[in-house]
């Protein structure tokens, strides 16, 4: 099986970081020059999108895109949503109001965002953000919606690897439950 | 003004507007002209009468465009992207690299009928490029 999957969130939330980590061969990346350093301090962008590929054995793959954070490149998002069949939605806990940041994401893949197992990483988390894992899960109780909220650090290959495996079990339940 | 044409000064922006204007005087059928970060942010663009252009939304487009074919020039030829030529029925579209803007790497992005060849289009837009990297050469 082949298994197409989606990592979105804001500008800096660490999409193409966690691609990076798991690629089997090097990912292909869209990055441009940064001019935006008030909005995350940073050399680089993605412009278009990530990708990259991730062998999972017994003829199972990953094939994972990274979205452009920035809203202006929103055109891409459909566009790189069809098809998937889990979304991370990673949130930046060092922004100054995550869950508007995750709420306007959920808003934008819509349709998708209800159907699609999903998965919520709370990256970049410190001290102070964790109050932001429970006050993540409420928000989505309010909403409606099921999904795991996990701390998580993608620089860490392990770690975006565990998101990986949530969606992977969850999308196979979702299989079961419609078969 | 955009923040990034606020950023980079009104007399840059001035004289990216003047190039823009003269390719689009000089270049039969060209519709539109544009200058933006490889990031997708407007610095200067024109529009001939009559068209009706979202400059942001483009330049957007532009930045995911370039930044595609620039991927890809990596993957096969290893080298710089020089161009991303889209064609259509009506249009040829094409989003150029500016020279020796590699710090802060511009493009331009310009739209022609199909009433003027490719090649007029592209010489049209060789050149307002190489007056682009001038200005902001001088300028900075
Ligand atoms: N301190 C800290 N930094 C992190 C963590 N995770 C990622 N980063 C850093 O945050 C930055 C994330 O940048 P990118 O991976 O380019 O972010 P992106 O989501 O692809 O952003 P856009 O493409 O601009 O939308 C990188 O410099 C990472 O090293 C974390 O848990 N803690
Ligand atoms: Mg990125």
């Amino acid at each position: 099986m082949e298994y197409k999957i989606l990592i979105t969130g804001t500008m800096g939330a660490g999409k193409t970081t966690a691609i990076q980590q798991v690629s089997d061969s090097p990912a292909v990346l869209t990055d441009v020059h940064n001019t935006r350093q008030d909005e995350s301090a940073k050399p680089t962008t993605t412009a278009a999108f990530d990708f990259g590929e991730l062998d999972l054995g017994e003829g199972d793959c990953l094939r994972i895109y990274g979205t452009p954070g920035q809203e202006r490149f929103s055109f891409m998002w459909p566009i790189l949503a069809r098809g998937a069949i889990g979304i991370i939605y990673l949130v930046d806990a060092t922004r100054e109001s995550p869950i508007d940041d995750l709420d306007s994401f959920i808003k934008a893949f819509g349709e998708s965002s209800g159907t699609i197992p999903s998965v919520v990483g709370l990256n970049k988390c410190n001290d102070e953000s964790s109050y932001l894992a429970p006050a993540i899960q409420d928000y989505l109780d309010s909403k409606g919606l099921q999904w795991p909220v996990l701390l998580t650090d993608v620089r860490e290959r392990s770690e975006v690897l565990e998101l990986f495996e949530i969606l992977i079990s969850l999308n196979e339940a979702l299989v079961m439950e419609q078969a | 003004m955009t923040d990034t044409a606020m950023a980079m000064g009104s007399a840059l922006v001035a004289e990216c507007t003047e190039s823009l204007d003269t390719m689009l005087a000089e270049t039969n059928g060209m519709i539109m002209g544009m200058i933006a970060t490889s990031d997708g942010f407007v610095v200067a663009s024109v529009t001939a009468p009559g068209r009706n252009v979202d400059p942001n939304r483009i330049a957007a487009m532009a930045s995911s465009g370039h930044a595609l074919g620039e991927t890809v020039a990596n993957e096969l030829a290893h080298g710089k992207c020089n161009n991303v030529i889209i064609d259509t029925d009506q249009l040829s579209i094409v989003f150029l690299s500016v020279p020796d803007t590699d710090d802060s790497p511009l493009i331009l992005g310009v739209a022609a009928t199909k009433s003027v060849s490719l090649g007029t289009v592209l010489y049209g837009a060789k050149h307002c490029t190489k007056r682009i990297s001038e200005t902001v050469n001088t300028t900075v």
